[in-house]
């Protein structure tokens, strides 16, 4: 009896958290990395605004953190065996989730990549292929803000980067951007590279450190931005906020009032609202039968106080 | 033979310093600035929030359980009262909801536990979720950013010099090494983690101690997610992922067991210490972050070894 009543209690409580939807309507799986950073919230708004003007079913799902990729593998099974229209994924790992794709790939449903790319060679291994990818050239947004360093500190100073999860392809990739962005200033030295994995807390005590042990630090980067903010709460309270700079990858809602404050110095800002828009449009195109180019870059926009103030 | 028992007693604790006190003398040969008075602030302040939880950890760890859902808590805690100061309550009533908050999981995860009948991993581990869940809807997944003073002054204020994070770790290091040595709740806490049904039949209320235990637990909680919030000027629902294992790894460092009955307070702050000053020195060197992670889990292993080969003699 007990167990009968939980039973009906946790099938409530998932109804009630899922909804229900229209019959007739297309129906596309959007699966992301995690739904609780302001990148993939943006994006989401995007998406949903777009599943709205085209009367689409949009599914959203994320595992809790970047780190789940088994989690996100499920989530992308279960939406293949639901038999949705079509799936838009922003992969967690390179490889992990190529044999979901495979399987999407079995039922004809389309695949658009958002945000990470996938490793080319072990998909098509694996015999899997998707349809379009959608997302920010890491390495340009990183050298963007590289160049935008390079220019407004002409005399130079040390530089301490601070990364995502080790070997996570997105960090890799802003950090590498970066130092081609600011060779061409060569007072310009990368004294410290050291890892905060994507969070918060810890790249106030990375960036403590790293002030400890370089108190001269003039500029930092970070490859996302609530590590940014991280980073400059250390600055602040160790009452370095004049000379130490702090730019950042991402500019959500948070990230540029703090430029307008005077806090971040500059963030290399991606489009997540407009990726998701255009995700799902292409979704609708996959399913329609068009042909996809097979790479939508979305620009990125560096975000100063200048810039906001416009 | 008195001298013999007591030079073994704290045999344990002893090698817990000597491993801190070499780590140190190791980095301040590596790093010229390790032994800075600055960068042992930051090694002090980097390591409470960690400390403090670790302390409520040690607590439950002591009756032969475990609670996994103290990072989540602490995020529930932090959110509900960073959503009171934003409202415009006062700072000690919305501090006061943040306990108040982490006492009533702990309520639950204990009630679970003793009434229930589930094991503490799995009561808690469903703690663990919920509340995140919980954070999470009710910050509709956003930080809350920016405080006034009054929380301000528990990240950044200083009293006599002295960091107020650090006394506030201090005080509670006192209060919880207070209860565990001197009262009833400390001396039955050890007898339940060192034999459960043995405390019962000796007349002691074992579920009623064992729920006070998670309460203690999830109060500290609410203490850590002041300090934090306070420290970073920033509430968010994702704060305290995976601050569980670094608060077993902490208690467990420091000497405590976690097949229960055995645990000190004092082990458990040097633990956090030891966690903090390895990171920190880490970052200072500027050593490869891959390497970073390797030499944490070699640590935690260490030190437990040296436990169960002690115990083997």
């Amino acid at each position: 009896m007990f167990r009968k009543s939980t039973m009906l209690v946790a099938v409530l409580a998932f109804a009630l958290a899922t909804g229900t939807a229209w019959a007739g309507q297309k129906r596309v799986a959007m699966i992301v990395k995690t739904e609780n950073t302001p990148f993939f919230m943006d994006m989401k708004i995007g998406a949903q605004e777009a599943a709205k003007a085209m009367n689409v079913d949009l599914i959203f799902q994320a595992p809790e953190k970047e780190t789940d990729i088994e989690k996100q593998s499920q989530m992308v099974e279960n939406m293949v065996a639901s038999n949705v229209d079509a799936i838009v994924l922003s992969a967690s790992d390179t490889v992990a989730q190529i044999p979901a794709i495979v399987r999407a790939n079995a039922k004809k449903i389309p695949v658009i990549l958002v945000n990470d790319t996938i490793d080319e060679e072990a998909l098509a291994d694996q015999g899997g292929h998707y349809d379009t990818y959608i997302g920010t050239d890491n390495i340009t947004g990183g050298r963007i803000g590289g160049e935008y360093a390079a220019k407004v500190f002409p005399n130079g100073g040390k530089v301490a980067l601070i990364a995502g999860i080790p070997g996570s392809p997105g960090s890799i990739q802003r950090l590498e951007g970066f130092r081609e962005g600011i060779a061409s200033n060569p007072k310009l030295q990368v004294v410290a590279e050291q890892t905060a994995n994507w969070e918060r807390d810890q790249a106030f005590n990375v960036m403590q450190n790293i002030l400890t042990s370089n108190p001269d630090i003039a500029v930092v980067f970070t490859a996302s931005e609530y590590m940014g903010m991280g980073a400059l709460e250390a600055i602040i309270q160790m009452n370095k906020a004049d000379q130490a700079k702090v730019i950042c990858f991402d500019a959500g809602e948070e990230t540029k009032q703090s430029i307008r404050d005077g806090g971040l110095f500059a963030a290399v800002g991606q489009q997540p609202e407009l990726i998701g828009k255009i995700a799902i449009e292409s979704a609708i195109k996959a399913i329609n039968g068009e042909t996809l180019p097979k790479d939508v870059p979305v620009g990125v926009i560096l975000t100063t106080k200048e810039s906001l103030a416009k | 033979m008195t001298t013999t028992f007591d030079w073994k007693r704290h045999l344990r604790s002893l090698t817990t310093v000597i491993g801190l006190l070499a780590l140190s003398v190791i980095l301040s040969i590596m790093s010229p600035v390790f032994l800075t008075a600055d960068n042992i602030t930051n090694v002090i302040t980097q390591c409470t929030v960690n400390a403090i939880v670790a302390l409520g950890m040690t607590v439950v760890v002591i009756t032969g359980g475990i609670d996994l859902s103290v990072g989540s808590v602490l995020a529930v805690a932090g959110i509900v009262m960073a959503m009171l100061l934003k409202s415009g309550y006062p700072v000690p009533l919305a501090m006061f909801v943040c306990l108040v908050i982490g006492a009533f999981c702990g309520l639950l995860n204990g009630i679970m536990i003793t009434r229930g009948k589930l094991p503490p991993f799995i009561a808690t581990l469903g703690m663990m979720s919920m509340a995140r869940g919980i954070a999470l809807v009710i910050s509709n997944g956003r930080a809350i950013s920016s405080f006034g003073p009054g929380l301000r002054f528990v990240g950044i204020g200083q009293i006599g010099g002295i960091p107020v994070q650090i006394l506030v770790m201090v005080v509670l290091y006192i209060i919880i090494f207070y209860l565990l040595r001197y009262r009833e709740f400390g001396r039955y806490i050890y007898a339940i983690g060192g034999n459960e049904e043995t405390t019962r039949l000796s007349g002691v209320n074992v579920r009623r101690y064992k729920t006070l235990a998670y309460m203690l637990c999830g109060a500290i909680t609410g203490c850590a997610a002041i300090v934090l919030t306070a420290k970073l000027n920033s509430a968010q629902p994702i704060a305290g992922t995976g601050y569980e294992l670094d608060a077993i790894a902490a208690a467990v460092i420091g000497g405590t067991s976690l097949s229960g009955g055995v645990g000190k307070v004092q082990g458990t702050i040097i633990g956090a210490i030891i966690m903090s000053v390895l990171r920190n020195g880490l970052n200072l060197l500027n050593a490869s972050s891959y390497w970073q992670q390797f030499i944490i889990g070699l640590v935690i292993v260490g030190a437990v070894l040296m436990d169960t080969l002690q115990k083997k003699d």
